[in-house]
């Protein structure tokens, strides 16, 4: 057998820029909405990498971009050996085989006039993976994989309540019988007591396919519980790379510190102890990202060199990416300024 | 099944889970639609009407063509509808052989309105399916393809949607009705090619939007990261989730055909009158609103039992489709 | 003795009548405010909490809606009884609220000054001059930079957090003495969540203004709140002090929600979540609203619905039993091998029955 690269999955510069275009006749293109702007990071196998950030920022067509689904802008994005923003066609379905994804909002991302049998088998015979009643035989198989009852293979969608959808959205998934799988906010749409039981799910089922995750989120406790090592987005470009303990004991962007601090705790005595930093101002439009340090108009500890030059994402040791000029002394740096 | 109960268990509310009926999103609307009275009444109508236009053979007491001269001594010109005395000319009173009277060639009004029934159902039905088959194939193009060659549609389209539509027809009945093209059927051919040429850019624009709109959906998406091919994605996918607007666009073209019918038969170009009495076509409701309106003073029945059946006929294609629209799509 | 509670809910009973049947969304719910208190209310989507709350600004649509029985005592009065003159001189004015979703709770078409000034002048009776003044005062209270000039911008030129900056301002324009906010930050980003946050708690702190806090999130209500209660299938189920029903959560509900979050500062390999689906509220039954769900329940749970009582000074509880939270690990393990296994039969039945045919 042949070495396997310990990377499932490696990107380098990846961008995704959306056109705007002008009203008129002409639809000139006017400027483009820059989504996703140099991305390069790996993911490694049978690991899973949590992406989180604000809304907007681009996690959501990164995982489409991976995917195919958008075409990136620019960048390369190589699968198991395979340089996928080459693929076209019939290559590129089979691709589709080893790469999955799973939708935030459980009532979009099935389709209203299928059955559940039908939605997780189109893939089954799709890829001719079983032929004749095996289909349905093994429909009711990946049904009772997620957890559903197999007695539901002739319901309808609608029939459902959130949780359960993005069951049968996770089914429809493994149908295919993935290495790779893009979770895209798959618990943010569900209840508190719901989102525990589709988490538990998709550990459940990475230990049992030996499936790779990229799982982005919103809510970074959700994906420091789920994930090994986190990235953290900010208007289109990574700031912050890392294990998922060192990020959180040890953040060095200031994005990455403010956000951890905002996030609330289940208990009211931490609640009580706790010095949050508050960022100023919103989070400016990626149609035109400020200058250099995409960052500078919301940081606290911004010096000049930031607001004129990018600072490069940069290796401080094991694997902890970071994407800022202060990066070594930010902690520090934060603290004086809470003071 | 008896095997239900083992999976609930302990638990009551899960065994009803199982026993529940199946339930599509079209068993729903049935269900929705059936709730809506004025929509099931007009169904029901509708359906009688369908058989009355099937039927009319069977059912009309004489032939709707020019009676025979002894048949003409008994029927009387203008003879006025059954319950009407004509004092002045008693050979024209009402009698309940001929219940509406009878026209000016001495026509059995009601049996010209039973066959009338036929032109009606006929002039509603095909020109929808001509209309619906062309918008649908260009909206589903135009919306799926995308780029220049929805543009290019999309120009052509909205060219259709603004000409003038009943001068489009007085143009194109006053050229071709005298070719053979334009007497096939009675001229029945030529009303719905050109009706059906002028509404399809409406239905092609709601198809179009249909589409736009699934295709960002994040099934489609889910679809295509499967590996499902373009033409499954388009036909299994975004299709069926566009019939609902479509079905409640076709149930609005029907009544709008049949006026359109009517009125250029009311104007003198629409269906031409045919004496054979083999014809299936006889006659239209819209030639005898245009005779009964000469005849208002004489016979008012022609005029007054073709416009209640048009407009009951429009009604009740109209009540349906609102129906329709209310049952497909709850939430408006 | 400590004073009376500027809000009292007694029994309030809601339904809406569908085309299913009537839905009981809020049943027998009774609670209270305190004056200068913040009331946290959670519970999961559906269980009642907008309910609740649009039943004490009189804003249930009716039909097909309606208040079938109970009482809001505000400050002593009986709002159930109030005709819709007399609420309109409390809302906006005594009491307040702040919905959730930020872009669909301004008048798109007008200016955020005109809005906010509307309600100054109808119910302080200002002249519009002074409720321009007062509208600057308040965008600079709640954070707006430049606050003469954006009065003059439309809903849209503002980003959601400023929105619900706008919101809040709105909400204490007439120093009300109750604020009721739904879920005033779910639809925001946690960095603007925080500054929102931060923004009711100084102005709490500020003005002494009681609220009631609604929100599905237990991390939330740990910062923001002094009691909470907590609700589930349009009931109470749980009712403490906030740090209490922290510490020591009685009601399997609430100890189930505390076991479903990770938390950021915490190391668990596994969450422990609460099996099953919230309840349909059509059917009325005489069984435990949670019994479905519950890891701990027993015969007489399906036939007896619990009211709330008292586990603990001041904590109340509507459970059947005592129960406490170390006891469910184990509960939870067995219950889950129980429903995997039931799975496994159903799957091997489904199977079985299919080759035979
Ligand atoms: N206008 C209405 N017509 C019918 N049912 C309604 C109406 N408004 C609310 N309900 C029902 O009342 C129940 C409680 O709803 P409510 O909005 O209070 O929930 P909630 O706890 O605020 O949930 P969320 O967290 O999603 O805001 C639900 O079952 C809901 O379906
Ligand atoms: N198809 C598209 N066309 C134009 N702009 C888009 C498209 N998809 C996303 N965007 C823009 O790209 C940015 C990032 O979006 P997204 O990746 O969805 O964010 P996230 O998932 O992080 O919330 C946003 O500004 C969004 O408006
Ligand atoms: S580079 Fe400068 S502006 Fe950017 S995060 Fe670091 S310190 Fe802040
Ligand atoms: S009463 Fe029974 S079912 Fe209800 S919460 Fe208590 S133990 Fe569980
Ligand atoms: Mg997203
Ligand atoms: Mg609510």
């Amino acid at each position: 057998m042949a070495v396997q690269n310990e990377n499932l999955l490696d990107i380098n510069g990846l961008k995704m820029h959306f056109p705007v275009k002008s009203n008129g006749l002409l639809r000139r293109t006017v400027g483009a909405v820059k989504a996703v702007d140099g991305l390069s990071f790996s993911v490694k196998r049978g690991e899973t990498l949590g992406l989180v950030g604000e809304s907007g920022c681009g996690k959501s067509t990164t995982g489409r971009a991976i995917l195919q689904l958008h075409r990136p802008t620019a960048g390369t994005v190589n699968f198991d050996g395979k340089e996928l923003t080459k693929l076209n066609g019939e290559a590129m379905r089979q691709m589709r085989r080893k790469v999955q994804i799973i939708f935030q909002d459980p009532y979009a991302s099935l389709n209203p006039r299928m059955t559940v049998g039908d939605i997780v088998g189109e893939p089954i015979r799709v890829h001719n993976l079983r032929t004749g009643k095996e289909v349905r035989t093994r429909v009711e198989e990946l049904l009772r994989v997620v957890g559903l009852n197999p007695y539901f293979i002739n319901r309808y969608p609608h029939e459902f309540s959130g949780g359960q959808r993005q069951r049968i959205g996770i089914a429809r998934a493994l149908a295919v019988e993935p290495d790779f799988i893009v979770c895209d906010e798959p618990v943010s749409a569900l209840d508190v007591s719901i989102q525990a039981q589709i988490i538990n799910l998709l550990q459940d089922l990475q230990g049992q396919f030996g499936l790779t995750y990229l799982f982005i989120a919103h809510n970074l406790s959700v994906v420091k519980h789920i994930s090994d090592r986190v990235a953290v987005m900010y208007l289109g470009k990574m700031v912050e790379l890392a294990p998922s303990k060192q990020l959180y004991a040890n953040p060095m962007h200031p994005y990455t510190q403010a956000l951890l601090s905002a996030v609330p705790i289940p208990d009211p005595e931490v609640e009580k102890q706790r010095q949050r930093i508050i960022l100023q101002g919103d989070v400016p439009s990626p149609l035109n990202p400020p200058s250099g340090c995409h960052f500078h108009t919301r940081c606290p500890i911004v010096i000049d060199k930031c607001k004129v030059e990018d600072p490069p994402f940069q290796d401080y040791g094991g694997g902890h990416f970071v994407a800022c000029w202060r990066a070594t002394e930010s902690q520090e740096q934060m603290e004086k300024k809470l003071q | 099944m008896a095997t239900a109960s083992n999976v609930a268990g302990t638990n009551p509310a899960q065994a009803q889970e199982f026993t529940r009926p199946v339930r599509s999103l079209w068993s729903d609307a049935w269900m929705r639609l059936r709730r809506n009275r004025l929509a099931m009444a007009s169904i029901i109508y509708l359906f009688l009407l369908a058989l009355v236009a099937i039927f009319a053979p069977v059912i009309a007491p004489h032939s709707p063509s020019r009676p025979t001269t002894t048949e003409l001594r008994e029927r009387g010109v203008y003879r006025q509808a059954a319950w009407v005395v004509d004092e002045k000319n008693p050979k024209r009173s009402g009698i309940w052989k001929f219940p509406l009277g009878t026209d000016s060639a001495g026509g059995d009004v009601l049996s010209r309105l039973i066959y009338g029934t036929r032109v009606s159902m006929v002039v509603g039905f095909i020109p929808m399916i001509f209309t619906l088959s062309i918008g649908i194939t260009i909206g589903l193009i135009s919306g799926f393809a995308g780029g220049k060659l929805d543009s290019l549609l999309m120009r052509f389209t909205d060219i259709i949607f603004s000409l003038p539509d009943i001068l489009f027809f007085i143009i194109v009945q006053t050229a071709f009705s005298q070719t053979a093209f334009g007497k096939t059927f009675n001229g029945l051919l030529l009303i719905f090619l050109s009706f059906s040429a002028v509404n399809w850019a409406s239905v092609s624009r709601l198809v179009r939007g249909q589409v736009l709109s699934l295709k960002e959906k994040e099934f489609v998406e889910a679809a295509e990261a499967v590996g499902v091919r373009r033409g499954s994605i388009l036909f299994r996918h975004i299709l069926p989730n566009t019939l609902a607007p479509i079905i409640v666009a076709g149930a609005f073209i029907v009544p709008s055909a049949i006026v359109t019918e009517a009125t250029l038969s009311f104007l003198g170009i629409g269906i031409q009158p045919d004496t054979n009495p083999n014809n299936p076509f006889p006659t239209s409701w819209g030639q005898m609103i245009l005779e009964g309106k000469s005849a208002i003073d004489s016979q008012p029945w022609i005029l007054i039992a073709s416009a209640i059946a048009i407009a009951s006929i429009t009604i009740a294609f109209v009540a349906l489709g609102d129906g329709l629209r209310d049952a497909l799509d709850p939430r408006q | 003795m400590a004073e009376a509670p500027l809000l009292e809910v007694k029994n309030l009973q809601v339904q809406f009548k569908t085309a299913d049947g009537v839905v009981n969304a809020v049943n027998n719910v009774s609670f209270s405010v305190n004056r200068g208190e913040t009331l946290g209310i959670v519970g999961e989507s559906g269980s009642g909490k907008s309910v609740t709350s649009l039943s004490i600004m009189r804003l249930i649509p009716s039909p097909p809606g309606k208040i079938a029985g109970g009482q809001i005592l505000f400050d002593g009065d009986n709002l159930v009884d109030f005709s819709e003159s007399e609420m309109r001189k409390i809302r906006g004015n005594r009491i307040s609220m702040i919905f959730q979703d930020p872009m669909t709770s301004l008048n798109p078409v007008l200016r955020i000054g005109r809005q906010m000034t509307e309600s100054l002048q109808l119910h302080m009776g200002m002249t519009p001059k002074q409720a321009r003044n007062r509208a600057i005062d308040l965008l600079s209270m709640v954070g707006i930079p430049a606050p003469d000039k954006r009065l003059d911008d439309f809903p849209h030129q503002f980003s959601g957090g400023m929105r619900q900056r706008v919101m809040i301002a709105m909400g204490l324009a007439c120093n009300p003495e109750l604020l009721i906010a739904d879920e005033p930050t779910t639809a925001l980003d946690v960095t603007i969540q925080a500054q929102i946050l931060e923004l009711l708690n100084r102005l709490k702190n500020e003005t002494g203004t009681a609220i009631i806090f609604i929100t599905h999130d237990l991390g939330v209500v740990a910062g923001m709140t002094d009691r909470v209660i907590v609700m589930y299938a349009g009931r109470v189920v749980e009712q403490a002090s906030t740090n209490e029903l922290f510490r020591n959560p009685r009601m399997p509900y609430t100890i189930g929600l505390l076991d479903s979050i990770p938390r950021l500062d915490g190391i668990q390999t596994r969450l422990t979540p609460i099996p099953g689906l919230p309840p349909d509220l059509l059917e009325k039954t005489n069984r435990c609203p949670f019994a479905p769900r519950c890891d701990f329940v027993q015969e007489q749970c399906w036939i007896e619905t619990p009211s709330l009582r008292q586990v603990a000074p001041d904590h109340t509880a509507a459970c059947l039993f005592d129960i406490d939270r170390d006891q469910r690990q184990v509960m939870a393990e067995k219950k889950i091998a129980e429903e995997e296994a039931a799975l496994d039969a159903a799957l091997e039945d489904v199977l079985a029955h299919e080759q035979a045919s």
